[in-house]
């Protein structure tokens, strides 16, 4: 990494302040004043990563790969009471198909580009695609798969095959063309020898069965010889070392036919024998027609130990590797990982693997697999098994990582989700900062926590929509606010525990000023329909009952009105504020032609009246005292004429 | 690769002591030796000056902004001894105003959300003050802790507070004591408890051998692990852990060529930033075996990383 920053405005000291994850700012900072301002260019720097997985592109990699991890951590599951080695081989191949049609879509896109340095950079993904696709592939023959007998060698020249394909198109021209001394052709021995280095003998037979003089000596010495060859096949029936038996003698003879010299006239016949009796110096002589050793890998071991297992293949890398004048040439990155591999030393597998600059993908899904195949050992330096502890913070990274993007922070949190607890801590922390641009993107917040059973975080986010809301109503504008900071407060307490009863009584209050200033309640639907809700907080219980209230007077259903408000009223639940707005409201029903409010009633309305003469006093008290005395000398005559009845 | 996304001009006249973003790292506000605070909305890619705070009379050291379900509120402390409570309501306004310090007020943060609105802020005479809010009231109430550090507090920092009491379980723990840390020009890192309404000196972490200038509390992840770093005039920093909040383990993260000034954690805990007179800002990891590694620096002119080369394949 480097960063190069412009000079002038770090005259002063530097210091840093994070965002999130991958971005963060630089301001020149100083704890020291001076007595004369001093005259800088006070800026401050956004700085941020590039992170490759947010290429667009690449999309589809993250998210495809994703649904592959997730059926892993299931397959895991199962696999703890029964052995699930060949789901885990079928998700490997999974994974290792998401990686090839990245790949080609990044081909595609590379091709179509026109811009010189756009069309670099999807160059440089598709070099880094492949070296990740080439050593899964490595990896699955070598770690996840279950090799009958455990003889690598058909699945290591398979790999050589695919992925160093070298003479195979002229290989086939040649052939399709069919034509006697197709010698002519400038590549054809190369093609020959290409094709018995990669174990495929029947194809270098075909071609040279091309040759004019197929018909000579030399050239049926060599066909018989190549003809001959055993070739082991676990289910062939005989043991390994019944085979040995039979290749070493068969080695025997391909010696002593070369030793014979009666192919000296032939020098690449002579090759040919010299290269399918394992000899090293033959194997180095043709080194230089190869970009790497690993072209000669399947050949090699092929010729001296076709028997190999897994763990014998660290030798003929070492031997394949020191094959060269190139030697001295500086080893890739891509060797370092395949000889790793091959000598069996995952740890330096996976550490060359966070060398990358995939941003950890690679690394987290190879090593998640390889550890839940139970494959993976690493043992710290006291001799701990650190595996599962390496596989977590590799997965930890990756999901916090993806956690920052806008659009791919739910994918991170499934993958924060499979390493409790400290990844769903993690998500937390990282969650309850998203900024909540709109409804929308806070109820997705709201419906993702709630999957995964963060609740406080559910209720923080409805807490700071409810306050945001009021916020916005704070200028005095109409009740949408209120309305909406109500509907958000219910939803905090929707989950159960405790936190949003504060916001719910924040949000009524609110509601219950602006019916006083106004006249209008807000959100009345929601209020009828909020049950239980109301019980979160006494205001927003008055509240609630008071839009009922409404509600029956509206309907004109006045004694049940009239019955609810004297509750309300003798409850004592509403602020002082309230008070004048609900001993007003009881004047027209008092007022009004049919008997609301028995004298029982009326007394308590009277007694509380007196008892909050500091909300309501002066000329509408008196009004209200008077129509209260009414009513009350209308109730007495009701009650006489009952009773006398 | 690292990109410079963004730059913003301050249009401070002096020079500039604290930047802070907000909860959702969409505004800035900042603080300079011009006696004002200004607050930039940073959404995508641009920046526009929301306000320019005018209160102070001195140097304004230090800002915080508190939990967003508390409303939009920031804090500054200043040189001039007080703190200031500013409020978004339409407008910027001055909410509260403290001025209980007898000198230059150093540091101020706010207390977990889950704790309520509570401010603490430290100062050069040697006192801290923890300020709350009532909400019944609407007032708030001062506590201060006179004589915490000889000479001045120069930073402080809270517990988060899911793992206050690492004892309890750390998820449903909601009644663990308050703890602070603070440090001072008596070379000490001292940590505080809140017990009853009374706050005492729980324990004091000595290890710096000059001012210790940063103090700061890593965000919890849910584990057995608390971690508290600070930095000195002795030019190290040191990263403290404790699996309990009592007994405090010291690493010398590195012993840097200038005074270390300010300390930062990412918002995991998982990177640390540190910025010291060298003019370089240097990024701190802990790998999986407990080492703290450099993982990048960011320095006027050049700067450089390990495995630079081997970034590609």
């Amino acid at each position: 990494m480097l960063v190069i920053l412009p000079g002038k405005c770090f005259e002063q000291k530097a210091a840093c302040v994070f965002r999130h994850g991958n971005k963060f700012a630089i301001y020149p900072r100083s704890q020291t004043t001076s007595n004369t301002p001093i005259a800088i260019e006070n800026q401050i720097l956004d700085i941020r990563q590039d992170i490759l997985l947010f290429t667009p592109i690449l999309r589809k990699l993250v998210n495809e790969s994703n649904g592959t991890y997730l059926s892993l951590q299931k397959a895991a599951e199962t696999a703890k009471t029964s052995d699930n080695q060949v789901e885990f081989l079928k998700l490997s191949r999974q994974y290792r198909s998401i990686i090839r049609v990245c790949i080609e879509n990044l081909q595609e896109a590379a091709a179509k580009e026109t811009d010189g340095v756009n069309k670099n950079s999807l160059l440089s993904y598709v070099t880094i695609f492949y070296s990740i696709e080439c050593i899964w592939h490595l990896c699955e023959i070598l770690y996840v798969d279950n090799i009958p007998g455990d003889i690598v060698l058909p699945f290591l020249l398979e790999w050589v095959r695919f992925h160093f394909p070298c003479h195979e198109q002229t290989a086939a021209q040649l052939l399709e063309a069919c034509e006697r001394g197709s010698e002519d052709h400038p590549e054809y021995w190369d093609t020959v020898i290409g094709m018995v280095v990669q174990g495929r003998v029947d194809v270098a037979r075909a071609l040279m069965k091309l040759h004019s003089s197929v018909d000579s000596n030399e050239f049926k010495l060599v066909d018989n010889s190549l003809r001959s060859m055993p070739v082991y096949s676990i289910y062939g029936g005989i043991s390994t070392g019944e085979f040995t038996i039979s290749w070493k003698h068969w080695q025997a003879e391909c010696r002593s036919k070369l030793t014979s010299r009666v192919l000296s006239s032939q020098p690449k016949l002579e090759l040919i024998m010299r290269l399918i009796i394992g000899d090293y110096s033959a194997f180095e002589s043709i080194r230089d027609m190869y970009t790497s050793w690993f072209d000669l890998l399947g050949g090699w071991v092929m010729f001296t130990s076709p028997w190999a297992r897994r763990h014998e293949l660290g030798a003929a890398a070492a031997a394949c590797a020191g094959m060269t004048a190139a030697a001295a040439a500086p080893r890739t990155h891509l060797d370092l990982m395949v000889r790793a591999l091959l000598d069996g030393d995952l740890h330096q597998v996976i550490h060359e693997i966070q060398q990358m600059s995939d941003n950890g993908w690679f690394a987290t899904h190879l090593t998640d697999i390889l550890f839940h195949c139970g494959k993976l050992k690493i043992l710290d330096k006291h001799q701990t098994n650190v595996t599962g502890r390496l596989r977590d913070s590799l997965v930890l990274e990756y999901g916090c990582l993806l956690m920052e993007h806008k659009s791919l922070w739910s994918v991170g949190l499934s993958y924060l989700a499979t390493c409790p607890p400290e990844g769903l801590r993690r998500a937390e922390l990282i969650l309850e900062r998203m900024p909540l641009h709109s409804n929308a993107k806070a109820m997705r917040l709201l419906a993702e926590a709630k999957k995964y059973g963060l609740h406080e975080l559910a209720r923080g986010v409805c807490v700071c929509m409810s306050t945001r809301a009021l916020g916005v109503d704070g200028g005095g504008g109409g009740g949408a606010g209120v309305g909406a900071a109500l509907a958000w407060a219910v939803r905090a307490r929707g989950g159960g525990g405790g936190g949003g009863g504060a916001a719910c009584g924040r949000a009524a209050a609110r509601a219950l000023r602006a019916y006083g200033a106004r006249g209008a309640l807000p959100a009345a639907d929601l209020l009828l329909t909020a049950g239980p809700h109301l019980l979160l907080h006494d205001t927003l219980l008055l509240l609630g009952k008071y839009c009922d209230f409404h509600r029956l007077y509206k309907n004109r259903e006045f004694k049940k009105a009239g019955k609810l408000l004297v509750s309300l009223i003798t409850s004592k639940i509403a602020p002082d504020y309230f008070w004048e707005t609900l001993l007003l409201d009881t004047l027209p029903l008092l007022e009004s032609d049919e008997l609301i409010f028995s004298s029982e009633d009326t007394y308590e309305i009277m007694l509380c009246l007196e008892l909050k003469s500091s909300s309501l006093s002066g000329e509408k008290a008196d009004l209200l005292r008077l129509a209260l005395v009414r009513n009350l000398a209308r109730a007495s005559l009701a009650g006489e004429e009952s009773s006398g009845e | 690769m690292i990109n410079v996304i963004n730059t913003i001009d301050t249009g401070h006249e002096d020079m500039i002591h604290d930047a802070e973003l907000d909860y959702y790292g969409l505004r800035l506000a900042t603080c300079s030796s011009d006696n004002s605070v200004k607050i930039y909305d940073i959404k995508s890619g641009t920046q526009t000056l929301a306000a320019d705070l005018k209160g102070h009379f001195g140097p304004v050291w230090q800002v915080a902004w508190a939990h967003p379900k508390y409303g939009n509120l920031l804090a500054s402390c200043s040189y001039d001894r007080k703190v200031i409570i500013w409020k978004e309501a339409g407008e910027w306004t001055k909410l509260y105003e403290y001025a209980g310090h007898e000198s230059s007020v150093n540091s101020v943060a706010w207390a977990p959300a889950e704790y309520g609105l509570i401010l603490a802020c430290c100062s050069s005479d040697g006192s801290l003050s923890i300020i709350t809010y009532i909400q019944d009231s609407g007032n708030w109430d001062v506590k201060k802790i006179p004589a915490a550090h000889a000479i001045g507090v120069n930073s402080i920092s809270w517990c988060p507070a899911i793992s206050a009491d690492l004892n309890l379980d750390p998820l449903s723990n909601k009644d663990a004591p308050k703890r602070i840390v603070t440090g001072g020009c008596d070379n000490l890192i001292k940590i505080w408890r809140e017990q009853g309404d009374q706050w005492i000196e729980e324990n004091r972490l000595e290890m710096h051998m000059d001012w210790v200038r940063d103090v700061a509390w890593a965000p919890s992840l849910g584990l057995q692990r608390s971690m508290i770093a600070s930095c000195s005039q002795d030019k190290r920093v040191v990263i403290w852990t404790s699996d309990d909040n009592v007994s405090w383990t010291p690493t010398i993260l590195n012993t840097f060529d200038d005074v270390v000034w300010s300390l930062s954690w990412s918002l995991t805990g998982n990177i640390l930033a540190v910025s010291g007179g060298d003019n370089k800002v240097s990024l701190w990891k802990e790998s999986a075996d407990g080492q703290w590694l450099c993982i990048s620096e960011v320095a006027k002119g050049l700067g450089q990383a390990p495995n630079e080369e081997r970034s590609t394949l």
